[in-house]
């Protein structure tokens, strides 16, 4: 590490009040703003759209890398068994295993 | 809620909770092989409680970038928060606890509150998973410091395959509304495409241009 601890701890501080201050505008702004019906589909949708994507983004990479293909794979069954309606333990358990077994047979 | 869906939502969450928290050790034996001092990752697992700008930080700090810089990168990737907490206020209480209730806003919470039928429901699920990873996340970046190098690599356990599998999961059945599936499917192409040109943390943005698909009901 090249900076001090305590230039570290500025930096920390930034970052965490920046995130809080996100985190509650959210709030602050729906508090002032009145929305008729459609408007709430939109949000709705606007965390939807971002989650999705974030899901993506998830199984294709770890970090910034490519993720490889037992995680693609094991992502893909959980959802088949999402959408045959199994529980989110299941889904989950699923995902996990599925995507562990291939790591173990040496597929990245 | 009938008590059986009720006693599902509480195993799932719980079990996303405890994965989130060996996401945690990971973060915790990465601070570590750094020779990153113990504090650093727990205050802003305590702080922040955001993975991904959590692990951008402490690498960036490992290799000599300026903290601030760090920080910077670290907001950029925490924006998609702000939409988060225009759809969560939607049915969080207007009291005191809301001050909290922002703080544990995370991609799980938000998805499991919203994935609920009702206010009730979805209020409840959002606590509940919120609390959990706000309290199993510190903890698992505290063992895995302590830890260090004596963890197996939790991609052996494919422990990194849970988060987007219960994100799917929890979205598919939003996804029967029709404009809603086509927002997705835009936002989601065009955040795809947007990787090559933009840092990291702003594709991901990028997808709210989804939204401008017109709904049925305008």
């Amino acid at each position: 590490m090249k900076y001090s601890e305590s230039y570290i701890f500025i930096g920390i501080a930034v970052l965490a009040l920046g995130t809080y201050l996100i985190r509650y505008s959210g709030f602050y702004l729906a508090d002032r703003i009145t929305f008729k019906e459609h408007h709430k589909q939109l949000l709705a949708d606007s965390a939807c759209v971002l989650l999705f994507t974030l899901a993506i983004f998830n199984t294709l990479f770890s970090e910034t890398h490519f993720s490889g293909i037992s995680k693609i794979v094991g992502v893909a069954v959980a959802v088949v068994f999402a959408w045959k309606k199994y529980s989110l333990i299941v889904v989950i358990l699923v995902a996990m295993l599925v995507t562990a077994s291939l790591r173990y047979l040496g597929i990245p | 809620m009938p008590d059986k869906e009720r006693y599902n939502l509480i195993k799932a969450i719980s079990l996303i909770s405890i994965a989130t928290g060996i996401v945690g050790i990971s973060l915790g034996s990465v601070a570590a092989s750094f020779d990153v001092p113990m504090w650093i990752p727990l205050l802003l697992s305590l702080t922040v409680l955001a993975g991904a700008a959590e692990f951008t930080f402490i690498g960036m700090i490992a290799t000599g970038a300026n903290p601030i810089f760090a920080a910077l990168t670290g907001i950029l990737i925490n924006l998609r928060h702000l939409p988060f907490g225009l759809s969560v206020a939607t049915f969080i209480e207007k009291n005191g606890y809301r001050f909290i209730a922002c703080h544990i806003m995370n991609d799980e919470s938000v998805m499991f509150g919203l994935s609920q039928h009702n206010d009730q429901a979805k209020k409840w699920a959002y606590w509940m998973c919120g609390l959990g990873i706000c309290i199993l996340w510190p903890i698992g970046v505290f063992i895995g410091y302590v830890l260090s190098k004596n963890i197996p690599d939790i991609y052996v356990f494919g422990i990194d395959a849970a988060f987007p599998a219960i994100l799917f999961a929890l979205i598919l059945p939003m996804l029967r509304n029709k404009t809603t599936r086509n927002r997705v499917v835009l936002g989601t192409t065009l955040s795809l495409a947007s990787i090559p040109l933009l840092p990291t943390g702003l594709p991901v943005l990028v997808s709210m241009f989804g939204l401008l698909l017109k709904g049925k009901s305008k």
